[in-house]
């Protein structure tokens, strides 16, 4: 078995709104190894970006533990979440760009707040090359098509070299050509720095393309599937099409 | 649309609170503050013209010392502080004193006139007739003044007993041991039934007889004023006298008459009369006095003391007298020939009636008006004066006739109200009898000294080396000059008559502290002579300089000021009544003075201070206007879809402008009882009047500020207002590679937002920069010239008050600008601390974007209140830069109490849901 990187221990997390209790996540129990690619499925309101927000120390547990290399995310304090975000790669869906930063400032984002040891402008240079936007550096995110800022957000999530990568439906802005674009991309990077992802999303065509595939329904995990390496990918989505969304 | 609105308002319950606030503390600040553009202002009335200036330029004096004529006419005669006695305290003196614009505050404070005890000597050996053994001489002063117009026959006159035979004279005469001249002792003489120790003289026969030392035994005034001179003439024909050495012999016969030399007695502050008049450079013999001159214990020489624990203060005496007076003796010659003839005063004007007599006239003698003290000033002889005897003569009471003459009120001579007694040392000066002019209040055992019964000379000052003598002649209201008249090609002065129409120039001068820590009385101050700071001449800028300072000190001690500066001699014609002493009626020209501008204290705007309340106003407006903006942007969308339900633009802008009218009323209703509410707890008057102008005012500032966003609002097409509403805010690219660039970038994306934030900072620090400037850089007030009028500025506490609301409304419109950036960039943010980004440094962010809008503000305001006081006062004080690095570093750091909220709210913000939403 390959390391485990992340580890979720039964975590909860209700929200209230208007009187009414949500359950966000419920009792969330699941074990991600090092350098996968796990897909997070579920319809609308399953969980899966409460999922990924407590993964990421945006959010906090009600109950239960997560723990990331070994070091439990969920008992830090608030100085050391911080140095923990800054291990995890975010991307979302609508991209959110920083609209007065250029595409290489927007890069640099993450890393402005503190010293690092590398060239970070050389870096964020190379990591808008290695996701197809070289020459664009000096561009806003207004002047960039949907594809375009969603490689910006993920070269943005990269620059710190993250072991732990967050999409939050990474492709649900875009069409379908670009949003194929956009995942392979994802796991070009998985290949080239062993990075481990969790991909929420609800296109199939996405989901099928990973190494696990949980699906979600009201905060619980209704289905954890491994997907077989090497297998075809018609034949993947024809393995998980029987699922229901 | 009513609905809409308060939907609006009901919805957003902290912003509109926070609106409501900043416009209930405009308006409360603006109707509380109004009530104090009021205020006493000195109205100079007249133009300077003439180029001159005395060694002052503000006369302070008590409230009700200024004569009718001076308020008519603006006519100040000579001498005019001789008149006044006292009114005013030594705190008003510290408050004069500590007003901005003073440069020396000299106090006088003028304590009355005594009489020093002198001789005049005359030479009357000529009177006598060497052929006669024994011979009476009767010496008849005449007292002369006026120019010789007043002649005053003494109504006492001396008497010379003058003997060839023998005299043997008693030595010793305080010690009862009867030792005479030839070594002899003898009894007691007895004259009159009474024993004493008297000259004897010798007869033809061996026998001697006292010669009885006649004279009033018991009033006072003629014991001072009798003399009978006992002489023997010997057959070398040398006059023998008895002194104090004992008996003396001259070729020469000299007469002594007794005189009183009035001396006006001032206690002035040393320090300040030197820099006024350079006193201290004209003292010609001894040292000039010392601030602390204390009063020691009075002693004669064998230890006793006058009055229980009297004490001397130390003085300075004026050389010279300007007196008008003279005396002239008569002789008349007879022989007697028994001493029974002279043995009384009667005798001896029985010995003297009806007999051949030689009559001499002596002329005037002069030398008893210069002492030798006076004429060649000797420290050492050390004059000193009795100050228990003080006698203050009030000021002249003058009407103008129909002639435009100037005639004197006569009153009885002041020998009427001499007390009996009078001093033990002076005689009453025949001219006391003459026809009076001011009233007298003699003051014996004075209180206004206490202890302080004499003076102890300590130097001697010319008062013809002080400093603005060189002046005297053209530059009125001097303090030691001599007043004159001219009448009938004659120039006439005071003379000893202590009420009469002259008077002399203070004489003896004490110093001020002496008799403050005597504390004999509470206001003893006549007159504060101050000169101004900053006046270079007479030009508009120096007299607005010289106005500025008599204003403060009228307000702050309520005292009587008046502007010498341009004041000019204006010679007037006085109707002078005729003299008990032969002075006929007179028609005068004296130098009396008219000022050269007239005062007024007036109520008036105080223009400054209604512009600084301005000013609360102008960022309240930046402050709404920031507000209504953001809030027409964050509405754009609903506005929008109101647009494409059929609002016509004119009614979206009324819905906009409705919601911010309808809190200015009511936070005009909160302001206007906030303001009665502060007038009855600061006490301070707010009529209801003003108070209820808080409404409108408020709502009138709601809806210039709702102006330009509700045009904006009304004028643009639906569809755009929806694109708009959706378009992500633009950029302007640039390199922000560290946190402080990317704040700066933040603040390019609004530039009218940083502007307005920006703007109503650097009012409130211009205001504060300004009211500070004012204060420490140029002493509490600036007088310059603005577009060729000249003005001042001063500044008063309501002023202070009103540039820090300005400057807090300011700040407050600063944190309501951040805050909006936070609330509306509220995904960046989160964004920002998802991708690893702290707490802190997202706050470091905010500030960031506060600081820098602070220091273009605070920076900006601080050079604009800089250049304007600078401008104003044409001048550039090292203290001004410090005062506007000072009020610019305090504004920034001010700034970080607008952060607080922003960082509150940043702190709240829902991350995951902000991320999470579409």
């Amino acid at each position: 078995m390959t390391d485990i990187h992340l580890r979720l221990t039964d975590v909860t997390r209700v929200f209230s709104a208007g009187g009414a209790s949500i359950t966000g996540a419920d009792a969330i129990s699941l074990d991600v190894a090092a350098g996968s690619v796990v897909g997070v499925t579920g319809p609308s309101g399953s969980g899966k970006s409460t999922l990924l927000h407590l993964i990421g120390a945006i959010e906090k547990v009600d109950s239960g533990s997560i723990t990331v290399d070994g070091v439990e995310v969920t008992a830090l304090r608030r100085r050391s979440l911080t140095a923990y975000r800054r291990t995890v790669g975010f991307v979302f869906q609508r991209y959110h760009l920083l609209p007065a930063l250029t595409t290489l400032d927007n890069v640099l984002a993450p890393v402005l707040a503190y010293r690092v040891r590398y060239d970070k402008v050389a870096r964020a240079r190379e990591l808008l090359e290695a996701c197809g936007l070289a020459g664009r550096e000096s561009a806003m995110p207004s002047q960039l098509s949907g594809g375009q800022q969603q490689r910006v957000a993920i070269a943005r999530a990269l620059i710190a070299r993250p072991r732990l990568v967050l999409a939050d439906e990474p492709t649900g802005n875009l069409d379908s050509g670009t949003g194929a674009e956009i995942m392979d991309l994802l796991l070009q990077i998985r290949q080239q720095f062993g990075t481990t992802m969790l991909i929420a999303t609800h296109e199939q065509h996405i989901s099928a393309q990973c190494d696990r595939l949980v699906r979600l329904r009201d905060g619980r995990v209704a289905e954890d599937l491994v997907l077989t390496d090497g297998e075809p990918a018609d034949e993947t989505l024809a393995r998980i099409s029987g699922l229901r969304p | 649309m009513l609905r809409v609105i308060l939907s609006h308002l009901r919805r957003r319950p902290g912003r509109a609170s926070a609106l409501l606030l900043g416009m209930v503390v405009a308006t409360t600040g603006f109707a509380v503050l109004t009530g104090s553009t009021a205020t006493s202002r000195l109205q100079v009335t007249g133009t300077v013209e003439r180029n001159s200036r005395g060694a002052y330029d503000v006369l302070v004096r008590p409230q009700g010392t200024v004569t009718e004529l001076e308020r008519s006419r603006g006519l100040v005669q000579p001498n005019f502080l001789g008149g006044q006695y006292g009114g005013i305290t030594a705190a008003q003196l510290a408050t004069v004193r500590q007003l901005a614009g003073v440069e020396v505050a000299a106090p006088i404070a003028m304590l009355g006139q005594v009489f020093n005890p002198a001789w005049t000597g005359a030479d009357i050996t000529a009177a006598v007739d060497p052929t006669l053994t024994r011979q009476i001489i009767e010496v008849s002063p005449r007292w002369r003044a006026d120019a010789g117009l007043s002649n005053a026959d003494d109504s006492l006159v001396d008497y010379v007993y003058l003997t060839k035979r023998p005299v043997i004279w008693p030595v010793g005469r305080s010690s009862r041991d009867g030792a005479y001249s030839d070594g002899k002792t003898r009894p007691l003489t007895t004259c009159d039934g009474a024993q004493g120790r008297d000259p004897i003289e010798v007869q033809e026969d061996g026998s001697e007889s006292p010669i009885c030392l006649t004279g009033p035994k018991h009033d006072s005034q003629e014991r001072l004023r009798f003399i009978y001179a006992i002489v023997h003439l010997d057959g070398d024909g040398r006059f023998w006298q008895d002194t104090i050495d004992g008996p003396r012999s001259q070729e020469r016969l000299r007469v002594f008459i007794p005189v009183s030399i009035p001396q006006l007695v001032a206690a002035i502050d040393p320090q300040a009369e030197a820099r006024l008049v350079g006193l201290d450079r004209a003292v010609i013999d001894g040292r000039y006095l010392n601030p602390d001159e204390p009063a020691e214990p009075m002693r004669y020489s064998d230890g006793s003391s006058p009055v229980d624990g009297a004490m001397l203060a130390n003085a300075l005496y004026a050389n010279r007298l300007p007196l008008d007076e003279q005396v002239a003796l008569q002789t008349r010659g007879v022989a007697v020939t028994g001493l029974a003839e002279v043995a009384d005063r009667a005798g001896l004007a029985a010995a003297v009636a009806g007999k051949t007599a030689i009559v001499r006239d002596y002329g005037e003698v002069t030398e008893a008006y210069t002492p030798a003290v006076w004429a060649t000033p000797a420290v050492d002889l050390n004059p000193w004066s009795d100050l228990r005897l003080l006698m203050q003569s009030g000021p002249l009471t003058v009407t103008e006739l129909p002639s435009g003459e100037l005639a004197p009120q006569a009153l009885a001579p002041a020998a009427n109200s001499w007390p009996e007694g009078g001093s033990w040392l002076a005689p009453v000066p025949v001219l006391a009898g003459d026809v009076g002019f001011r009233k007298s209040v003699v003051d014996l055992r004075s209180a206004l000294l206490g202890k302080i019964v004499a003076t102890r000379t300590v130097g001697v000052f010319d008062p013809t080396k002080l400093a603005a003598d060189a002046n005297l002649g053209r530059v009125p209201l001097e303090t030691y000059r001599a007043a004159t008249a001219a009448a009938q090609g004659r120039t006439l002065s005071a003379n000893t008559n202590p009420s009469g129409y002259l008077t002399m120039p203070p004489s003896v001068l004490l110093a001020l502290d002496t008799i403050l820590a005597n504390d004999a009385v509470a206001d003893p101050i006549s007159a504060i002579r101050v000169r101004v700071a900053g006046v270079a001449g007479v030009d508009p800028v120096s007299n607005e300089r010289v106005r500025l300072v008599a204003e403060q000190i009228a307000a702050q001690t309520g005292l009587a000021v008046d502007i010498v500066v341009g004041s000019s001699p204006a010679p007037q014609r006085v109707r002078l009544p005729g003299g008990n002493f032969g002075r006929p009626p007179l028609l005068l020209t004296e130098e009396w003075t008219r000022k050269g501008v007239s005062l007024a204290i007036i109520e008036a705007v105080d223009r400054k201070s209604a512009m600084l309340f301005g000013l609360i106003l102008v960022v309240c407006v930046l402050f709404l206007a920031n507000a209504v903006t953001a809030a027409v942007s964050e509405r754009r969308r609903e506005l929008a879809i109101l647009a494409c339900l059929g609002w016509s633009p004119g009614r979206i802008a009324a819905a906009v402008t409705g919601e911010v009218s309808l809190l200015g009323l009511l936070a005009g209703v909160c302001g206007g009882g906030a303001a009665l509410g502060l007038g009855a707890l600061l006490d301070l008057e707010v009529p209801f009047g003003r108070a209820a102008l808080a409404v409108p005012v408020a709502v009138g500032l709601a809806v210039i500020a709702a102006l330009v966003p509700a045009w904006q609002a009304a004028r643009a097409h639906p569809r755009s207002l929806l694109e708009r509403a959706t378009a992500d805010v633009g950029g302007r690219g640039g390199r922000h590679r560290s946190i402080a660039a990317m704040a700066l970038g933040n603040l390019r994306r609004n530039p009218a937002r940083t502007a307005v934030a920006a703007l109503a900072l650097l009012v409130g620090t211009a205001g504060l920069t300004g009211v500070v400037a004012v204060n420490r850089a140029f002493h509490g007030s600036i007088t310059g010239s603005l577009l060729g009028d000249a003005v001042s500025v001063q500044v008063r506490a309501v002023d202070t008050v009103a540039v820090v609301v300005t400057l807090l409304l300011g700040l407050g419109t600063l944190a309501d600008v951040l805050y909006l950036n936070v609330t509306q960039r509220s995904s960046e943010f989160a964004v920002l601390q998802a991708i690893g980004w702290s707490a802190g440094s997202v706050n470091r962010l905010i500030a960031y974007e506060g600081l820098a809008i602070g220091l273009l503000g605070a920076v900006s305001g601080a050079l604009v209140g800089v250049a304007a006081a600078a401008w104003l006062a044409r001048e550039t004080p090292g203290a001004l830069l410090w005062v506007s690095a000072a009020v610019a570093l305090t504004a920034v750091m001010a700034t970080t109490a607008a952060l607080v909220a922003p960082a509150l709210a940043q702190r709240r913000l829902p991350i995951s849901t902000l991320l999470a939403q579409e």
